[in-house]
């Protein structure tokens, strides 16, 4: 029975998803489409909450090892289930949508689920293949677009190409160790290594890892595995964009973060790709004139600041890197999702370039603000949450001794500033003209960007709710 | 909420007019000036009912002896907390809080009912009431603040709201250089202020201006020497730049330049904040740190010479000026100095006195002054008007009492406050004859200028043909009741030789200020005193009487312009023959002084930080952005939309990842 407990989450997930695709399949009214979003909520709020009840010590390991129970696990699983239903309610459907959206969502969310609770190497490659087959289709979901169907294709492609890195890196360290276990491989790596670690690194491990690395930094699309970025983010619909810059790359660094054991030896590349994306992403979005694509930009270097956090792992002044990770993917989910967000409820026929943004404040004060909080908060600037965020994970990095790559950070957070100030003057400070930008959005919508705005300020002024709530 | 164990709610105080001032400022385009104008008033009508219920409260405890005098202590919350600067958000009402905020609120409420029919016909009235009653909150803050740092949240408020409101009339160039002007001059004397309050903290190590915090000063021991320099040197260090800090504040020399020009402002502004309020926060200041100047000794030396050239300097040029707002503002720079010379010589609750009556007589003339100003059309310069004693009764009737009172006509409240500081002057130990004499010149000119308003202003015949309309009843009742105050307050601490010593003010604050209330040095009696006050009142009498020979109805002795006076502006290079009167008239040419000291050198300086900065510094600037701008276009341009492209470059970073692992990890 407890066993069963233990899976709620994935359970429901899984079966609320498929009964959603099996009523889509079915039945195609508008009545059908609320009750398919309410149901969609209802079931992520759901397996948001019966992951938070759980307890360490009655369920340690599950299902032969292949998900189980910590501390950091369920504090990224409400994290998700939390952005999933947040994404339900506040994202503008394409019109395309017959009911399949939420339940490809769901889908989605069992595999972020599936990756923050992984016990082996097994689970991770699964967790990721069920969340990227589900955001092939929700890319491409506006299927009567070319743009769309384009990016929808790019990304198969791309990340087929990295699946069979991540997959043969992970084969070649079975090979190597013997196991799949993810707790049995950290303790075989950690006594090749020896106390004084300066254990030697057989060659199939080095490749392994490496080739796994690589995997992964695809997912999270660090520099240079970024370049799918741009174009993925400015297809897909806004809430979907908002979804893999928040919850995808979570889900992924959450996967990441037991293999804390390979920084002693591959700490000099992951610095390389943590410099390079910091700055890289700040480069790319210096001029681009894109709103999306800016966004998407934004996100490359926002994973580089998160492998700041990472690399200081266990240390850190106060906060570990490892507690500093998890608070900025909720900081970074709260703030990119509702940017995003902003951005679907302006989304028409072409491109929505920074020119477009000049009407917005006139026609609707609300989003154009809420955008502003959000935006500021990317930026890092005080008092939004992302500021706290930015500062926890540079804090870590100083306290581990990282200092040029704090440095490098801060100097690439100063290039984003840029770009950041730039949307905020489009929107506000730009004499207005005609625009055929329209702003829609139901009462609901503006609700919950104005509530997930106010969480911005509030959390970043009271960061420890944060820690609290998440009881890590 | 409101009554905690019999202790009135200190935050009431100033929570009042601060909401006042939110609801206009958030509400103001919903409401029509009259609105805001009562709501200004309401606000500032039920502080002051607070306050009288606080004060009433205080006087309702029971003294517990000489030394202890009873205070309300309430403390909000922890506001700042770091290193040597901690402060609460709490509030202390002890007898010298009472007083500051009944006349603040007091004559506030007075002075916000004249407001309103003075500023009827004013586009900006909303936004005048919303600052003034910003203004009062700020002020109550300062004189109720517990913890200096919290003090200065309120010092730093009254300036803003004093910057706000004497640029009212924004749309004239001059007003905002006026406004800019006391801004940067008592900023001046507030960098002094934060600078002392710091190194106060770091001698005494404790929060203070609490009762308790300071008593430690007491034993000069526990103030330790650092820098190189003695605990005792460091401690006059610290007297000196607060007493800098109260000289921005109050207009007193060399910081006095300031004051003058803020009667750019409204009236009623001037007679709030630049005479009976704002500008008495220096003496505030200084009577609540009265154990640290008095530690210091030197400290105390300072403070009396600067109280007492500034009244005399002042008084010079107030009898020259010729715009009546002027002469008031000289006035109010020479009273205050009065006040300084008191605590000065270590008569703390004489000074505190002074500032009282002061506050009624001097608001009672600026909007006497007002109410002329309002009916003239605007008219300031006093030799364009004349004969307005029949046409503007009340407001004469006001302006002679007030006058009176300035001038230290006997039984007048100013005769009273000012003849005791002149008394103190001599006779203790921290006075000498050098201060008594200069105090008593200043009296003598006190007396001449104020009835040289009186004389030209209503007697006479008018010198030029001016309507003059009739003021409205709310224009004139408050100068009335101001007057009736600035008439009789003075018995609230009649001299010793009359012999009422149960009443006395003096008495009242010897709990305060204890053993460091000076007390007349042995030798001095009843009968010297009252042989004093009868030299004080010959002074102000025969003043008054140099006053009518120059200026009276039957004068022939006008000062001779050099043009016609009626037309000279305050700009105007040489208004008189006498070069003596035009060296008094530009305020002894100090502004000039400073403009070639200070503000060009400081121009020019800006000029050339004004162009390094923008070829150098913005050079560097340009040169990193166009570098940024170089490598994006670098970067971006692999961003070209294909997948083989793509994957090429994934290909190329899984190679590099390899080779990098290869070489650098250890095998």
């Amino acid at each position: 029975m407890s066993e069963i407990l233990a899976l709620m989450p994935e359970i429901l997930l899984s079966v609320g998803g498929t009964v959603i695709l099996l009523i889509a399949a079915t039945a195609q009214n508008a009545n059908m489409r609320d009750f398919v979003r309410w149901l969609a909520l209802f079931i992520s709020l759901g397996a948001g909450f019966s992951l938070y009840t759980m307890s360490q010590e009655s369920m340690a390991v599950t299902s032969n090892g292949w998900l189980h129970t910590t501390p950091l696990g369920v504090a990224f699983g409400v994290i998700f289930m939390l952005i999933l239903a947040w994404t339900c309610v506040a994202g503008s459907v394409p019109e395309s949508d017959g009911g399949e959206w939420y339940g490809l969502l769901l889908l989605a969310g069992l595999g972020m689920l599936t990756l923050a609770r992984t016990a082996n190497l097994g689970g991770l490659f699964l967790g990721i293949e069920i969340l990227s087959i589900s955001l092939y289709v929700l890319i491409a979901f506006a299927y009567d677009r070319k743009l769309s169907l384009r990016a929808g294709a790019m990304y198969l492609l791309l990340a087929g190409f990295a699946s069979s890195f991540l997959i043969f890196g992970l084969a070649l360290i079975y090979v190597q160790y013997g196991t799949i276990q993810i707790a049995e491989l950290s303790k075989a790596f950690e006594a090749s290594m020896g106390q004084a670690g300066d254990g030697k690194l057989p060659l199939i491990a080095t490749l392994g890892f490496a080739l796994f690395i690589v995997g992964v930094a695809f997912k999270l699309s660090v520099v240079p595995f970024h370049m799918w970025a741009a174009e993925v983010y400015e297809a897909a619909p806004g809430a979907i964009s908002g979804l893999i810059a928040s919850a995808s790359k979570g889900a992924t660094i959450a996967a990441f973060l037991p293999f804390l054991f390979i920084v002693q030896k591959y700490g000099q590349v992951l610095w390389i790709l943590a410099a390079a994306s910091m700055v890289g992403g700040n480069l790319l979005g210096l001029r681009e004139t894109r709103v999306k694509r800016i966004l998407a930009y934004s996100s490359i270097a926002h994973v580089g600041y998160l492998m700041v956090g990472y690399l200081a792992g266990q240390a850190g002044v106060g906060v570990t890197g490892q507690s500093s990770v998890i608070f900025y993917v909720a900081a970074y989910a709260l703030s990119i999702l509702g940017a995003f967000v902003c951005i679907s409820l302006l989304e028409r026929e072409s491109t929505l370039s920074l020119r477009d943004l000049k009407g917005v404040a006139r026609q609707s004060p609300v989003v154009a603000f809420c955008l502003l909080v959000f935006v500021a908060s990317l930026a890092g600037i005080p008092p939004a949450i992302g500021f706290v965020g930015k500062f926890l994970l540079f804090n870590a990095g100083i306290g581990a001794k990282y200092y040029w790559l704090a440095g490098i950070g801060l100097l690439g957070s100063a290039i984003g500033i840029y770009y950041y100030l730039r949307i905020i003057v489009y929107l506000f400070m730009m004499p207005t003209e005609a625009t055929d930008v329209q702003v829609r959005h139901t009462p609901l919508q503006s609700a919950m960007l104005v509530a997930s705005a106010a969480t911005v300020v509030i959390l970043g002024c009271a960061p420890q709710l944060v820690f609290d709530f998440l009881r890590f | 909420m409101f009554v905690h164990n019999g202790i009135p709610a200190l935050w009431v105080i100033p929570a009042l007019p601060a909401l006042g001032a939110l609801i206009i400022f958030l509400f103001s385009k919903a409401m029509s000036p009259q609105t805001a104008g009562r709501i200004a008033c309401g606000a500032v009508g039920l502080c002051f009912g607070w306050v009288a219920f606080c004060s009433s409260s205080l006087l309702g405890l029971p003294s517990a002896d000489a030394h202890n005098a009873p205070y309300f202590h309430q403390e909000l919350w922890t506001w700042l907390s770091a290193g040597i600067v901690q402060s609460k958000v709490a509030f202390l009402f002890d007898r010298v809080s009472m007083v500051f905020t009944i006349i603040v609120s007091g004559v506030g409420f007075l002075i916000h009912l004249y407001s309103y029919a003075y500023m009827d016909d004013d586009e900006g009235e909303r936004r005048y009431f919303g600052y003034l009653n910003l203004f009062v909150a700020s002020m109550l803050i300062l004189v109720t603040a517990d913890n200096a740092f919290f003090m200065f949240m309120g010092w730093e408020g009254v300036g803003a709201c004093s910057f706000f409101l004497i640029g009212h009339y924004y749309s004239k160039s001059e007003n905002c250089a006026a406004a800019t002007k006391a801004f940067l001059v008592t900023r001046l004397g507030d960098i002094f202020l934060i600078l002392g309050l710091l190194l106060c903290a770091k001698l005494v190590g404790v929060s203070f201006l609490n009762l308790s915090g300071f008593e430690s000063v007491k034993e000069m021991e526990v103030v330790k020497g650092g820098w190189g320099m003695s605990g005792h040197a460091l401690l006059t260090i610290a007297a000196l730049l607060l007493l800098a800090g109260a000289a921005g504040k109050s207009a007193q020399l060399p910081l006095q330049t300031w004051l003058p020009d803020a009667m750019a402002g409204p009236t009623p502004v001037s007679a709030l904040i630049h005479a009976a309020t704002m500008v008495t926060a220096g003496v505030y200041l200084i009577a609540r740190f009265h154990i640290l100047f008095v530690a210091s000794g030197t400290g105390m030396t300072a403070v009396a010479i600067v109280g007492a050239a500034t009244a005399f300097y002042a008084a010079t040029c107030a009898c020259v000026q010729t715009d009546i707002k002027r002469i008031l503002a000289y006035s109010t720079i020479s009273q205050i100095g009065y006040m300084v010379l008191g605590l000065g010589v270590g008569a703390f609750s004489l000074g505190l006195f002074h500032f009282f009556t002061h506050a009624f007589y001097k608001a009672c003339l600026f909007l006497a002054s007002g109410t002329v100003i309002h009916s003239l059309h605007h008219e300031q310069n006093i030799y364009n008007m004349g004969g307005l004693k029949s046409k503007l009764k009340g407001t004469f009737a006001a302006f002679l009492l007030g006058s009176a009172a300035l001038a230290g006509f006997p039984g007048t409240s100013g005769f009273f406050s000012k003849d005791a500081i002149l008394w103190s002057a001599l006779t203790t130990g921290f006075g000498n004859p050098v201060f008594y004499g200069v105090g008593l010149v200043t009296a003598f000119l006190t007396a001449v200028y104020s009835f040289r308003l009186i004389f030209v202003v209503f007697y006479g015949a008018p010198r030029k043909d001016i309507h003059v309309h009739h003021p409205s009843p709310l224009l004139v009742w408050p100068l009335l009741v101001l007057a009736f105050f600035a008439v009789t307050i003075g018995v609230l601490n009649l001299p010793g030789f009359v012999g009422f010593k149960s009443l006395a003010w003096e008495h009242f604050f010897h709990p305060i200020f204890g053993e460091f209330q000076a007390e007349p040095k042995e030798g001095w009696t009843h009968a010297h005193e009252a042989i004093f006050a009868l030299i004080g009142a010959a002074v102000a009498l025969g003043g008054i009487l140099v006053s009518y020979t120059l200026f009276g109805p039957n004068a022939k002795m006008l000062p001779e312009p050099a043009g016609n006076i009626g037309d000279v502006e305050n700009s105007t290079p040489k208004p008189y023959k006498s070069a003596l009167a035009n060296f008094l008239f530009h305020g002894w040419g100090m502004d000039q002084l400073y403009a070639a000291v200070f503000v060009r050198p400081v121009k020019r300086l800006s000029m050339i930080n004004a162009w390094v900065d923008k070829v150098v510094v913005d050079g560097v600037y340009e040169l990193i952005g166009a570098i940024v701008r170089a490598f994006h276009s670098l970067v971006v341009s692999f961003q070209n939309g294909r997948v083989g492209r793509y994957a090429m470059v994934m290909l190329f970073g899984v190679v590099a990842v390899t080779i990098l692992v290869m070489s650098i990890i250890p095998r």
